[in-house]
């Protein structure tokens, strides 16, 4: 009936704890599975993909619904619609630096390097302050450019902040705060609307705050 | 320097299959609209930047540019309906209203979001100028449907909304300006999750709040969410009391910006007891007051048609009553476009298969070989010419 997309990886079994708290029967080996559809017994389909290709999923409408970080929301700027903040997958986008280049750059240098798998936001981010910056896009372990002296900022998620502690980085700044959301296709929210809006409703009464009724 | 088989980013080629399928369905649109009195009309390719540039709803970022030789800034046309506001105010300007205009046109603009978009498409559409009365909304309406119910598409949805009504509500909620452009931004950007938490939480009176609340909940139109018209039950759904109707909503909507609302909300119902009895199966419509349409030139009824899975609208109209002031003929207007290689593949219309026949003849018998060939054409028949003389 629906076909919902979700990450895989770190916010995989926080998704699915809330679906299976809503009453969804998710099968217990579904984190270990190399499978990537999955049937439920309540006639929804649950699709695993990798986060950043969540919001791609939908936007095509293959997906009726996904669920992503609003940090991929934000970079991605898909043309979908974002229904509920879910409160699970909580991070921070941060800038950081190395202990060394905390205030100061690299001699000779006009410019901050910095590293992101995040290009539109960090470009974003640095835009709004006035500061020129080169932004060095890659897309995983941000944390080894500075260690290898490709920049002396990275902008990247942040949940504990161990890996930064680890590598001797020093967060500066949050930029945002990060949650997962619920999204949905254009075309799944007009055709779906009554399932989709259920849903909705069902995630909302889990959470027992903010809450819309008619 | 590009291969020498590529095309500029986001130009398509149409191989035959395609190009026959775009042609029949372009024949099939047209002769649809001409039926109902519509006549096509053409505008050129290129328009002033300063003219139609400034006037067209299309974000200036979208458009495709160049400049001309005397260094004028050109734009591609990047929709049909403002190059038709011009031309209905410049050379038809002596031809009384109503009109009844109707194009197949590329149009362009520019992807800089997804390299695989396309920069170029055809749109489909008719404008009816000069009538600002129900009929022409509904026909508008009913012509967008049917265009796609003729082309063999089945699962559609139609979303209705009136450009006039969220912003009165809006003003009447938050008569801080700041506070009503900020949901306003959120529901553009479709972030219904911020829009709703603004709802919980702003202060506001209790009627208001459930009068915002039904933007977060799009209404079904069918009969039994219309009330009264139970003579042709396209849609039996069982009414049950948690069930909210057209009349729920317009209560709510009155009771927070008072009779205002009222005189769109009745059109809207009107029209939507006129189209609904027309609906084909598997076509379903509702009414969505947090809409906001990808451009916004809309000033009364507005709607976009999907089909299941195509992502994003097949089909965008709506009335548009300020346009064609900016070209000095003030009249009202409405009108639809499709775009037409997106509704494609969800068509399944039927082109006839005209048997090739291999016809050999002369060189010295040309003529006569060509009377022949017009012969078995009038059978049915394609045929092929080949000169007997060919080394093959």
């Amino acid at each position: 009936m629906l076909t919902l997309a979700v990450p895989k990886g770190r916010v995989l079994p926080e998704a699915l704890n809330l679906l299976k708290q809503i009453g969804w029967p998710i099968p217990d080996d579904i984190t270990a599975s190399r499978r990537l559809i999955f049937d439920l017994d309540n006639g929804q389909r649950l699709i695993l993909a990798k986060p950043v290709d969540v919001p791609v999923y939908v936007q095509y409408g293959v997906a009726d619904l996904g669920v992503v970080g609003k940090d991929v929301l934000l970079e991605e700027r898909a043309d979908v619609y974002e229904l509920l903040d879910l409160g699970i997958g909580r991070c921070r986008l941060a800038l950081a630096a190395p202990q060394a280049y905390v205030s100061h750059l690299k001699p000779n240098r006009e410019m901050l390097r910095v590293a992101t798998k995040y290009p539109r936001l960090a470009r974003q981010f640095f835009a709004e302050r006035g500061e020129q910056v080169e932004i060095v896009a890659l897309s995983g372990s941000i944390e080894l450019a500075p260690l290898l002296g490709l920049a002396e900022r990275i902008v990247d998620i942040v949940s504990t902040g161990q890996t930064l502690r680890e590598n001797g980085l020093v967060e500066l700044e949050t930029i945002s705060e990060i949650t997962s959301r619920l999204i949905a296709s254009r075309t799944g929210y007009r055709f779906k609307q009554d399932h989709i809006l259920r849903l909705v409703h069902a995630l909302e009464a889990l959470q027992g705050g903010v809450r819309v009724d008619l | 320097m590009p291969e020498i088989f590529e095309k500029p980013r986001g130009f398509h080629d149409a191989l035959p299959a395609l190009a026959r399928l775009y042609r029949t369905l372009e024949d099939m649109w047209r002769s649809l609209y001409m039926g109902y009195g519509y006549e096509e009309v053409m505008t050129p390719t290129l328009e002033y930047a300063e003219t139609i540039g400034q006037l067209t709803a299309v974000k200036n970022g979208r458009l495709l540019k160049l400049f001309d030789a005397d260094g004028h800034l050109l734009v591609f046309r990047p929709e049909m309906t403002t190059p038709i506001a011009r031309m209905v105010s410049a050379e038809l300007k002596h031809k009384k209203p109503p009109l009844r205009l109707m194009y197949t046109a590329s149009v362009y603009r520019r992807q800089p979001e997804a390299p695989t978009h396309h920069a170029a498409w055809t749109q489909v559409g008719v404008e009816r100028i000069g009538d600002a009365d129900l009929s022409s909304d509904a026909e508008i309406l009913f012509l967008s449907l049917e265009s796609l119910k003729r082309a063999g598409v089945r699962d559609v949805h139609l979303v209705l909304s009136d450009a006039r009504l969220l912003p009165i509500v809006l003003d009447q909620v938050f008569p801080d300006s700041n506070t009503k452009t900020t949901v306003l931004d959120h529901l553009r950007a479709r972030n219904l999750a911020e829009v709703r938490r603004l709802i919980a939480t702003l202060p506001m009176a209790g009627p208001c709040r459930t009068a915002l609340s039904y933007v977060l909940y799009p209404l079904s139109l069918n009969a039994s969410t219309l009330g009264g018209t139970t003579s042709s039950m396209a849609l039996p759904v069982e009414k049950s009391k948690d069930m909210m109707t057209f009349d729920d909503v317009r209560a709510a909507l009155v009771a927070c910006a008072g009779e205002k609302v009222s005189r769109p909300l009745q059109t809207m119902h009107r029209i939507s007891t006129m189209i609904t009895p027309l609906l084909a199966d598997s076509y379903t419509m509702s009414v969505d007051l947090g809409l906001i349409a990808d451009q916004e030139y809309y000033t009364g009824l507005f709607f976009e048609g999907y089909v299941l899975k195509s992502g994003v609208p097949v089909v965008r109209g709506g009335r548009y009553d300020t346009l064609l002031a900016h070209f000095g003929r003030p009249l009202p207007a409405t009108g639809f476009a499709l775009d037409m290689e997106r509704v494609a593949p969800y068509t399944t219309v039927e082109h006839p298969v005209r048997p090739p026949y291999r016809l050999t003849y002369r060189p010295d018998q040309f003529s006569e070989a060509i009377k022949r060939a017009e012969a078995l054409q009038e059978q049915g028949y394609t045929v092929l010419l080949e000169s007997e003389a060919d080394p093959c």
